[in-house]
């Protein structure tokens, strides 16, 4: 390895270790896995929650009150067990005891108190079927004519504006682009605060004596970065395996993809955005002043963030795909809208593209600015004079 | 050898650095001096490049002080810093990795530095656990890792109780003795003058007065010739002599007196107006010169 690169690992290694151990970064972590797995486990647990109902049936099963509440149950999506039994009075005893929540006799369903809202179709439906069939066979109808009676018509559905359901997707799309915003504030604010301990503990100049300021701040964003990504993974992969183990139901088409998404815009925002923060905390010579020195980004950031709320209800507005393709927006507004929308490769190509010239371009006016703020002490540099600072 | 050849800085409105010429030499302590705001701490970060000079060149063993060179410099800045929150070993070590040591060497280099300068029994504690003086040795430690071949240390001796400045006076010179380069600023002359073989005194970004003590003693108009009585002298001893008494009552007399006066001419005219109890020439001070180059 080149010197100047082995000096950035060399950074780099301290920057991630120091924060890997710290008491903050640990209850973070523990505090996001647990989360993660919570957020599946909890949703999966509640959507599948339903009761399922015993119902006591008199008949045998070749008899076709059994199968009929079976059959209609199922079509109405509530999960009913059948419990036969051989006459009324054994239906009632089960009612009575609570191990049944109602009894169905032909003609006639009991219930304890009062009916359940949502099996009480369900049991009315199964004793209508039966009550029809008799009736056709008084008339003379063969099962086959009853079949065709009782069809259902099967109505031609019309869609004028015709859009998929986009429920789930929305869900990840948003939770994805939160997290990433999150992350994103996370560790831009610890290369902010690395850069103004550094300076404000006056270590910045034994520092600077052996490496350049560039070399100090691309070690400090990368070791920085590679902490992120790596929690990023670990949350990734536990959210994986969590999804296996429960397994839920509605898991949508184009989750992992999407993924894949947020963590690409999340190596990249977090690149854009952590040199732009270690270049503005450079400008503080306290922890104190580092919040005034970097309100301007807050401002940038803020932008990004609720207007990529409001691209939910747009997502193909033109302005959508403005912020998309703009670099300091496009970490959140890409990922919403890759979510929520078909993006034309050329414009995913186009906005990592643009993003890439950004990051060129703010390594160096951020290395200019760094290199101009950091040896300064003694209150908050002005940008201007940081900018026109030759050392 | 240091060659600091015409270099000039400014900053702003102010020339901070003008034309500043002199060289340091392997083997010896050179001392830096001046007033505060002289350009001292300019003219050391421009040796460890964090100051780029507007003009002039800086020279190592005869060649431009470039990025590695520097590497093979040691730099203690007057704004001490150091990880508070790092243990003192890993802290040394780290420093030592970046200046391009490699990983086996630099530990083996830290055991080492750390042994020299006594913080052994702490070399696990953090930083911010440490006394001051002990936190000033780490940062001396981190200084010396990687067997720097020119020192820069700014106001090295600042804020050591007496028995931390004997320690660092020995080290230093045993540094030299081994062959580095050490410059060091300063405000306590009078250690300068005990423990520097060169000075260089800067005043307003100039070098007002530079080069070996002994020769800059031997080459100053003001030396001094103290007269002591054993009873009191014939008055008006004086009167012949056309020195100027600086100093005196009627048993002890000062005069200054230039490299080409005649000293006997002194000592016969002292003799003859009364018995001595001493007769002594003496150079001048390192702060009697510091004060007539600044004042200039």
């Amino acid at each position: 390895m080149s010197a100047p690169l082995s000096a950035i690992w060399v950074i780099a290694r301290r920057d991630l270790s120091t924060r890997a151990r710290s008491k903050a970064f640990r209850i973070s972590s523990a505090v996001m896995l647990a989360s993660v797995i919570l957020g599946i486990v909890i949703p999966t647990v509640v959507l599948r929650g339903t009761t399922t109902y015993t119902v006591a049936v008199v008949g045998a099963a070749d008899e076709p009150l059994p199968p009929l509440v079976a059959a209609q149950a199922k079509a109405a999506g509530v999960m009913v067990t059948v419990r036969e039994v051989s006459d009324r009075a054994a239906g009632v005893a089960l009612v009575d005891a609570g191990t049944a929540i109602a009894a169905v006799a032909p003609g006639e369903v009991i219930w304890k108190n009062a009916p359940n809202t949502r099996l009480a179709p369900v049991l009315d439906a199964a004793l209508a079927r039966v009550a029809i069939g008799q009736r056709a066979q008084t008339l003379g109808l063969t099962p086959a004519q009853l079949g065709s009676l009782v069809a259902p018509a099967a109505p031609t559905v019309t869609r004028l504006h015709p859009a998929p359901d986009k429920g789930p997707q929305t869900v990840i799309a948003l939770v994805g682009m939160i997290l990433l915003f999150v992350a994103l504030n996370f560790y831009g604010a610890y290369v902010l605060t690395g850069v103004v301990e550094e300076k404000s503990s006056r270590v910045v100049e034994v520092l600077l004596a052996r490496v350049r300021p560039a070399q100090l701040l691309a070690g400090k964003v990368l070791g920085i970065g590679l902490l992120g990504i790596g929690q990023f993974l670990a949350l990734a992969v536990v959210g994986a395996v969590t999804l296996r183990i429960v397994k839920p139901a509605n898991l949508p088409a184009g989750a992992v993809p999407l993924i894949g998404v947020v963590v690409l815009w999340f190596v990249l925002g977090y690149t854009f955005y952590s040199i732009v923060y270690g270049a503005l905390g450079s400008l503080a010579s306290r922890t104190e002043d580092a919040q005034t020195a970097t309100a301007p980004l807050s401002a940038v950031m803020a932008v990004a963030y609720f207007g990529a709320f409001t691209a939910i209800g747009k997502p193909d507005a033109w302005w959508v795909t403005a912020g998309s393709l703009f670099p300091p927006t496009a970490p959140t507004f890409m990922p919403l809208r890759a979510g929520l929308t078909h993006v034309p490769a050329w414009q995913m190509g186009l906005a990592v593209l643009l993003m890439a010239l950004a990051i060129i371009g703010m390594v160096q006016a951020g290395g200019r600015l760094y290199r101009g703020a950091v040896l300064h002490t003694g209150g908050r540099l002005r940008l201007r004079q940081a900018w026109h600072q030759t050392h | 050898m240091l060659e600091i050849d015409g270099v000039s800085k400014t900053f702003g409105t102010l020339r901070a650095l003008d034309g500043c010429r002199f060289t340091a030499v392997p083997k010896r302590l050179t001392g830096l001096l001046g007033p505060n705001g002289a350009g001292k701490t300019t003219l050391m970060r421009c040796l460890l490049g964090l100051v780029n000079p507007d003009e002039g060149t800086l020279r190592w063993r005869g060649a431009p002080v470039s990025e590695a060179v520097r590497r093979r410099f040691g730099y203690m800045p007057e704004e001490r810093g150091l990880y508070p929150a790092m243990p003192v070993a890993e802290q040394v070590d780290y420093f030592a990795r970046l200046s391009g040591v490699p990983r086996g060497a630099a530990q083996a280099a830290t055991r080492a530095v750390i042994d020299r300068v006594g913080l052994t029994s702490v070399a696990d504690r953090k930083v911010e656990q440490l006394s001051h003086g002990n936190q000033q040795r780490v940062q001396l430690a981190v200084a010396l890792v990687h067997n720097p071949e020119l020192l820069v240390l700014d106001e090295p001796f600042a804020g050591l109780d007496p028995v931390g400045v004997d320690t660092l006076a020995g080290l230093l010179r045993s540094l030299a003795d081994e062959g580095a380069t050490v410059l060091f600023s300063s405000h306590q002359l009078d250690l300068v003058q005990h423990l520097c073989q060169d000075v260089v005194t800067v005043d307003h970004g100039r070098v007002v007065l530079a080069g070996s003590l002994e020769a800059l003693q031997a080459g100053s108009d003001r030396r001094y010739v103290d007269v002591v009585f054993a009873g009191p002298p014939t008055p008006g001893w004086l009167d012949c002599l056309p020195y100027v008494a600086v100093t005196g009552d009627d048993r002890h007399a000062r005069m200054v007196v230039g490299p080409e006066d005649d000293l006997d001419v002194v000592l016969r005219a002292a003799q003859a107006a009364g018995p001595l109890l001493r007769f002594d020439f003496q150079p001048p001070t390192l702060e009697e010169m510091f004060r007539e180059a600044i004042s200039r």
